[in-house]
């Protein structure tokens, strides 16, 4: 089923277009849809709906050590991949939602271990609202106010348990927790060329985690609380013809992760100890091309590259403690 | 220590609900239409549909239609529209409007959903549209209203078309506390009321296509005069006030304001506040008033309520300077009408709303009054009703005011009347020299008294056409109250009695509507339907030689047909291009010849014995009744009154009976002969007009073959319309769990005859649940192939006893967990509509559950089950009560069958489970369900009131509730596949075996659990503040009600071996019978209850539940939310008298107890003392 998720989601939804039905027409309450990347604002256009179907690929080599030393795997071949549905919706002239399911194809090779494991699982799914505080055309200045959920859809069982960590069968492919995202993003163009930039809070919940197991009967879990996390990007881009290329830089910084017992009622949090040296930050550079076919497709490529890092590799989880490595993406993005 | 794995309620719950929404479930239409055709024709800016009978009337189909002339029409006058519309509002659609014509049912249908891109009309208005608006012209005033709504709601949509809002809810449960908590909200385009309607009126108004017409300006007339205006916060929300003529009044004080708009802001104000509301969502509408205008909402109602309060009582106090002509009210004077001062005051001393509700309880739809030639009989059509009853010693109460009748007499004549079931608005007539009437019927009523009252008449091809019938009056001598009545009823208690039979069809008549009996009883003249048009025809009592005297088939329409006295010619109101007039049509088949040829409305025609023709008619913009003498064409003006004087009839003793439009109602009023106003009125007609004229128009054709070029069949591929949804964002909690925080979003799709139905909703989360649902509508029965599969993360501790002695708590040590739970259904079924009351359907699914825990690395298939199911369905709670809370009568039983087979397939038991000793693998079982559920309005039973309680509680609206639900299951079964009952929150997502609610709202939800079920429930509703009617922000709340109810019954299960040497303990300390004929059905009452009946962890001694009982209190508060739809809550406490043991996490700590109870079933020791659960919705329904 996970692997039909998306697939089945996009057949039924193409479904009636190939018959050329009405359902697809262009409405006249569409806002007007530029066809260059540069002019686009950051919120979706009233009335648009946006399917992306992207890819991200991450072969890493390592990881940061608590103190910020790249460190590399001694034998391990560290395949990270998502694969994601992401839809965008120009719910009203200021607001967009979108919501966005990925799924992981994960591959952990050691030759040293003589394991070899991969598999195919649900990640988690993201959703959120964005709010066009500020808005002017020609030239484009776009500003919004963003809040995102993070839900834990994903895996969070590591399979047989019983002989250690090192011996997991499944991947974990989620925190276990929901995250709330804020924060504000603007851009401003200048002919040709535009500057991009925002910066977020986000607060981690806790929550029961299926990847963490007591040890006297190894069928029990606890409770992990991820710190909060603070994170910023940059980034310029320039239009030449229907290809606008981009290229800026992130940073954020996290708060330590706690775990324990649950609390009964509302603040189920309350008995959690922090582990230390699970906080830290992480910098890096990132660029991409975004190629606008038509005004309903485009063609997207970005690559991203840690530069700095610390982290406490307590347990493999991307989502708060990514590995070491390059990430390549590419994506396709139809609208209507 | 036992680890065993429990599946939560809530996942099989979930899991269990299949899409079960109401067969055929068409927008305006219960019944797919197997046998027509669909064709479109596609213009420039519209595709219409049309349907087509596969089956042509030549070959045997009485039910042929064909409705091209209609689509062809409405064609025509959609692209001439457009233009002008789009104009209004500045705003062109570029997307195709599609409008389907439905020429299949008999009754009034027009609405558009605009962001679907859709328009649904009927070819037939029935007569309700006439009286209510004024003019006649339906294809053009239907469209423009629609299609004003279209461009009107795209333009002030500040949301995208293709949602419908967003969901946002969820539910919080505190199991310690005992409390559920559930918030719905759903922010959508919250357009007032009375802007959208009124909105509607007035650019068809200023397009050119509507008037505001005699009719509309007497409804307002008499709201101003008789102070029944809404409300500023009434008008604002879009779920309408309650009283009488609300709905309509809604329309035509938003036309109204509009007027007042263009005529104080200039023309294109009402376009301004749709383009202002279109630039941003915002909760409150009205702030767009103040946004546009500079004056908030609340300052421009006022100064509208003033300028058309003076405007009307200067033209009031005109009126009865001129000396008004009103006549007396039929049955007797009112008490509004006092004679006197002390008469006056004690009316006014009443509460305003019982004052409106005295003037509405006597009548409010009362029209087409008749007495019989004999003058013993008076009739009147009543809101679909005939009511007829005797008249009294000295005649009718209006023509003896002040003389020969009692009042009293009068009054219980009224009382003693009955009301035969008909067609509302449609005609009937006496038939002289018989004790016996013609009227508008259908032809499902003719189905005989058992399916009348069962409502199972079978009608398999979901027709219900209209047709012409005959009910025989059978009198019955009566005393009461020493006086002699010869009355229709023979109930002299409970006082009106409907009833349907006897009743004959006429044959030959399907379609035809509004009878005129001959002078002598021999014929019927009638008006017939086809293909968006009438023509007058004439048939003989018997049905036999059927004539159609006019041949019209271009939308002209006529009304209200009746006999000259001569029986030589029928006089009939035709409306035809833009124009309402009388003509007589000889029936020798000679030519039409006006009465009346203007622009005067003039229609209700009634030839009287003097030879004159009585009518309707509104020369000076008001509507009285005159009379016309064909001979001499001199017309007289008859009344002169302040409403509405429609539907004249006189009476043998020349007398006159006519239905007075009021501010409450239209009544019925009689007028001496002797107080005829008799004014000169020819001037005020052209009653000779050109005849050339007259015929050119007559014969007029419209040229519409331009259609046929662009008429193709219709594809449903080519008319998908635009899929339309909403994110959804939910919330759900448990005492000690995550926040289980879950988005997505559904999406809804179909083509627009609705023939493939498509729904899809995804949310993925903590918990995560997909659904596909197809129905295929095109046949009967609906095929619905539906498909769902979602995983919960299933959050719980346990209690670990070491020593596995529950008699030691000192070494419970508690540990948390997370479950990973699964669930996949398939389902094919196949529903009918049996009846407007009876829905069957049948199916079968599959499903099967599953679980992972941190050992496993995939999903453990736990069980899987088989089912093949029918049900039936009757209930006459009527729609309109979806979200009344407190409907005051109807009946709904359920009957449920299941065969179903369950295979426990979970690999850590060996494939099998205990449940009540037994060792459960695979078995097929045998599930019947059942359930009653009546609403009893309280009133005094056969007039027995000795304290005067039950006749308050009446007045106050009080009801009571009975609720029976059983239900046996012919096997043990795991524990899964059992009843379960328990109090449930609406906001709970899923379904439990009960209903309603509030039953054992006292117990845990789902707790309770058995193969033998016995419940039944009381409830007793009452009003605490009605019609509060009030606008707090986004929110408009209706009413309070409060309900006091209680639970009494049990679930009985299968029982263990008790003996020892019968049973042994598997490695889960179970028992388990040697022998499976060792376990024994446990017998209602006679046993008690052992899997719900708490047994001392120490001591061993059960607390013998034979019976458990709960008892309750809630408050239901009806509101809407942003002018939408309903935003219902509530709150709920319950109190459950007995302990209880039961299913899971019964005392709600998220704990769940692993000590072994001993008794062989999967449930454990935990208990539930007595205590209180409250429950609070928000939004959520009760």
């Amino acid at each position: 089923m996970k692997k039909l998720l998306p697939a089945g989601l996009l057949a039924t939804l193409l479904l009636p277009s190939v018959a050329q039905a009405t359902a697809w027409e262009a409405k006249t309450m569409r806002a007007p849809m530029s066809a260059r990347e540069v002019e686009r604002p950051l919120k979706m256009n009233k009335g648009w709906l946006e399917l992306g179907l992207g890819t991200d690929v991450k072969q890493s080599q390592g990881y940061w050590s608590a103190e910020g030393e790249a460190v590399d795997f001694e034998s391990a071949e560290f395949l990270y991949t998502t694969e994601y549905l992401r839809i965008r919706y120009g719910f009203s002239p200021r607001i967009e939602f979108w919501w966005q399911a990925p799924v992981h194809y994960i591959r952990l090779q050691n030759p040293a271990l003589g394991t070899d494991t991969d598999g195919m699982y649900l990640g988690d799914p993201r959703f959120g609202l964005r709010y066009e505080l500020y808005r002017t055309d020609a030239p484009l200045t776009s500003v919004v106010g963003e809040i995102e959920m993070k839900v834990p859809a994903g895996n969070e069982v590591p399979g047989s348990y019983i002989a250690g960590p090192a011996t997991f069968q499944n991947f974990v492919t989620t925190t276990g927790t929901p995250d709330l995202r804020l924060g504000a993003s603007g851009k401003r163009q200048f002919g040709i060329f535009a500057v991009q930039g925002g910066g977020h809070f986000t607060h981690r919940f806790s929550g029961m985690a299926g990847y963490l197991i007591e040890t006297d009967y190894n069928q029990f879990n606890a409770r992990i609380k991820p710190g909060w996390e603070l994170d910023a990007d940059v980034s310029g881009t320039v239009q030449l013809g229907p290809v606008a290329l981009r290229a800026g830089g992130w940073a954020e910084t996290h708060s330590a992760v706690r775990i324990g017992t649950t609390s009964p009622g509302l603040f189920p949090d309350q008995n959690l100890e922090e582990v230390e040296g699970s906080d830290g930050s992480s910098y890096g550079l990132e660029g991409g091309l975004t190629l606008s076919a038509t005004r309903s497709l485009d063609l997207v490529a970005g690559v991203s590259h840690p530069l700095g890092g610390e982290d406490l590799m307590f347990f493999p989880i991307e989502d708060l403690h990514p590995t070491r490595g390059t990430t390549w993406s590419g994506s396709l993005e139809f609208r209507f | 220590m036992r680890l065993r794995t429990l599946l939560s309620g809530a996942l099989l719950a979930s899991a269990a609900m299949t899409w079960s929404t109401r067969a055929e479930a068409k927008f305006s239409r219960d019944y797919n239409d197997p046998d027509l055709d669909w064709y479109t024709i596609e213009t420039e800016h519209f595709a219409v549909h049309y349907p087509v009978s596969k089956v042509t009337s030549e070959e045997g189909n009485d039910h042929y239609i064909n409705a091209e002339y209609s689509a062809r029409k409405t064609a025509k006058v959609s692209e001439e529209m457009w233009p002008l519309m789009c104009a209004e509002l500045n705003y062109f659609l570029k997307e195709r409007i599609h409008v389907v014509i439905l020429d299949q049912p008999d009754r009034l249908e027009g609405f558009t959903i605009p962001s679907f891109d859709w328009i649904e009309i009927s070819a037939n208005p029935g007569g309700y549209f006439y009286r209510m608006r004024g003019r006649g012209e339906w294809f053009s005033d239907v469209m423009i209203h629609e299609f004003a709504h279209v461009v009107s709601l795209k333009a002030s949509n500040a949301l995208a078309e293709g949602n419908q809002g967003a969901l946002i809810g969820g539910l919080y449960n505190d199991g310690i506390r005992d409390t559920s908590t559930g918030v719905e909200l759903r922010p959508g385009q919250g357009d007032p009321w009375w802007w959208t309607e009124g909105g509607a009126e007035f650019w068809s108004d200023n397009t050119g296509y509507y008037v505001w017409t005699s009719a509309r300006d007497a409804n307002i007339r008499m709201t101003v005069l008789e102070d029944r205006l809404l409300t500023y916060d009434e008008w604002e929300s879009r779920v309408d006030a309650n009283d009488w003529g609300d709905g309509e009044r809604g329309y035509q004080q938003g036309f109204s304001m509009a007027l007042y708009l263009r005529e104080r802001f200039g023309d294109e104000t009402m376009a301004r506040m749709a383009i202002e509301y279109g630039k941003g969502w915002r909760p409150n509408w009205e702030t767009v008033i103040e946004d546009v205008l500079g004056i908030d909402g609340r300052t421009l109602y006022e100064d509208w309520r003033k300028y058309i309060t003076e405007k009307y009582e200067v033209q009031e106090a005109a009126m009865i300077a001129d000396g008004l002509v009103e006549g007396y009210p039929v049955d007797g004077p009112k008490p509004w009408q006092p004679t006197t001062p002390d008469a006056r005051d004690e009316w006014m001393s009443e509460s305003r709303r019982d004052r409106e509700k005295k003037r509405h309880a006597t009548g409010t739809w009362d029209i087409e009054g008749r007495v019989s030639d004999d003058g013993r009989w008076y009739g009147k059509n009543s809101r679909g009703a005939i009511v007829v009853e005797q008249i009294g010693e000295g005649g009718l109460y209006a023509f003896n005011e002040g003389g020969a009748v009692d009042p009293e007499s009068a009054q219980r004549a009224g009382e003693m009347s009955k009301a035969y079931g008909a067609e509302f608005m449609h005609g009937w007539d006496f038939i002289p020299g018989q004790d016996a009437m013609v009227v508008t019927t259908s032809e499902a009523r003719d189905v005989g008294k058992w399916h009348y009252w069962t409502r199972t008449g079978l009608t398999t091809d979901g027709y219900d056409w209209k047709a012409l019938g005959i009910i025989q009056l059978e009198p019955h001598e009566l005393k009461d109250k020493g006086r002699d009545y010869e009355s229709l009823s023979n109930d002299t208690v409970m006082g009106r009695e409907k009833t349907q039979v006897p009743l004959s069809i006429i044959p030959n008549t399907l379609r035809a509507t509004d009878p005129a009996v001959s002078p002598d009883g021999q014929q019927v003249a009638f008006l017939q339907y086809e293909d968006g048009g009438l023509n007058v025809g004439v048939i003989n009592m018997d049905g036999s030689d059927k004539r159609l005297l006019t041949s019209f088939t271009d939308g002209t329409m006529f009304q209200h047909v009746d006999w000259s006295p001569d029986g030589q010619n029928l006089v009939v109101s035709i409306y035809r291009n833009y124009q309402n007039d009388l003509v007589v049509i000889p029936l020798d088949g000679g030519p039409i010849r006006p009465l009346t040829w203007d622009a005067a409305e003039s229609f209700d025609p009634h030839w009287a014995k003097d030879g004159k023709v009585y009518f309707t008619s509104d020369p000076d913009g008001v509507f009285n009744i005159y009379s016309v003498d064909p001979e001499t064409m001199e017309v007289l003006q008859i009344t002169n009154v302040r409403g509405m004087a429609e539907c004249p009839y006189i009476t043998p003793d020349g007398n006159m009976v006519f239905s007075m439009y009021t501010g409450h109602g239209w009544k019925m009023y009689g007028l001496p002969k002797e107080q005829f106003l008799n004014r000169p009125a020819t001037d005020r007609f052209v009653t000779a007009p050109d005849m050339d004229m007259v015929n050119a128009s007559l014969e007029y054709r419209e040229d519409l073959s331009m259609f046929e070029s662009m008429t193709t069949r219709y594809r449903w591929t080519k008319s998908m319309m635009p899929p339309t949804g909403a994110p959804m964002i939910r919330y759900s909690n448990d005492t000690m769990t995550n926040w289980g925080v879950s988005g997505g979003f559904y999406v809804f799709l179909q083509d627009f005859v609705e023939n493939h139905v498509v729904y899809v909703s995804a949310e993925l989360g903590e918990d995560s649940d997909i659904a596909f649902q197809y129905s295929n509508q095109t046949f009967h029965p609906t095929l619905s192939l539906f498909a769902r599969a979602g995983k919960s993360k299933f959050d719980f501790a346990r209690a670990l006893d070491a020593d596995d002695d529950p008699s030691t708590t000192d070494d419970i040590e508690i540990y948390e967990a997370e479950q990973v739970q699964t669930y996949a259904v398939v389902q094919g079924a196949l529903y009918y509509p049996w009846s407007s009351a009876l829905f069957v359907g049948a199916g079968a699914r599959g499903v099967t559950y599953g679980f992972q825990t941190v050992s496993d690395r995939d999903f453990e298939p736990f069980m899987v089950n088989a089912a093949a199911f029918g049900f039936a369905s009757w209930s006459n709670i009527s729609a309109r009560y979806a979200g009344n809370a407190n409907p005051r009568g109807g009946r709904t039983v359920d009957l449920n069958y299941m065969r179903g087979f369950t295979d426990i397939v979970y690999k850590g038991y060996y494939g099998v489970d205990v449940d009540d000793g037994e060792q459960l693998d695979a078995y097929g079982y045998n599930r019947y369900e059942g359930r009653w559920t009546e609403n009893w309005a309280v009133r005094p039973p056969w007039g027995w009131d000795p304290l005067g309680l039950l006749g308050l509680a009446s007045d106050r609206q009080h009801t009571l509730v009975t609720d029976v639900q059983v239900g046996v299951i012919d096997r043990n079964v795991q524990y899964n596949d059992e009843f379960r009952a328990g109090g449930r929150h609406p906001y709970f997502w899923g379904d439990g075996s009960i209903q309603p609610n509030t039953m054992f709202a006292g117990y845990p939800g789902g707790s309770l659990g058995g193969e033998t079920m016995l419940i039944a429930a009381l409830a007793y509703r009452f009003p605490i503040k009605t019609d509060i009617n009030k606008k707090i922000g986004p929110l408009y709340i209706y009413d309070l009600h409060g309900q006091v109810m209680g639970t009494a019954g049990n679930l009985w299960s299968y029982r263990p071996p008790q003996k020892a040497g019968d049973y042994y303990t598997n490695r889960f300390d179970a028992r388990v019978a040697y022998d499976p004929s060792d376990i024994r059905r446990e017998i209602p009452f006679v046993d008690y209850s052992y899997k719900n009946s708490p047994v001392d962890p120490v001591t061993g001694q059960v607390d013998k539940n034979y019976l458990l009982t709960d008892a309750g209190a809630e408050l239901r508060l009806s509101a809407s939310m942003f002018n939408r739809g309903y935003w219902n809550s509530f709150a709920r406490l319950a109190y459950g008298f007995n302990e209880i043991r039961g299913a899971g996490d019964v005392n709600g700590d998220d704990i769940l107890s692993t000590a072994d109870n001993g008794l062989g079933d999967s449930l454990s020791n935990e208990t539930e003392k007595p205590g209180l659960r409250l429950y609070i919705g928000l939004g959520t329904g009760w």
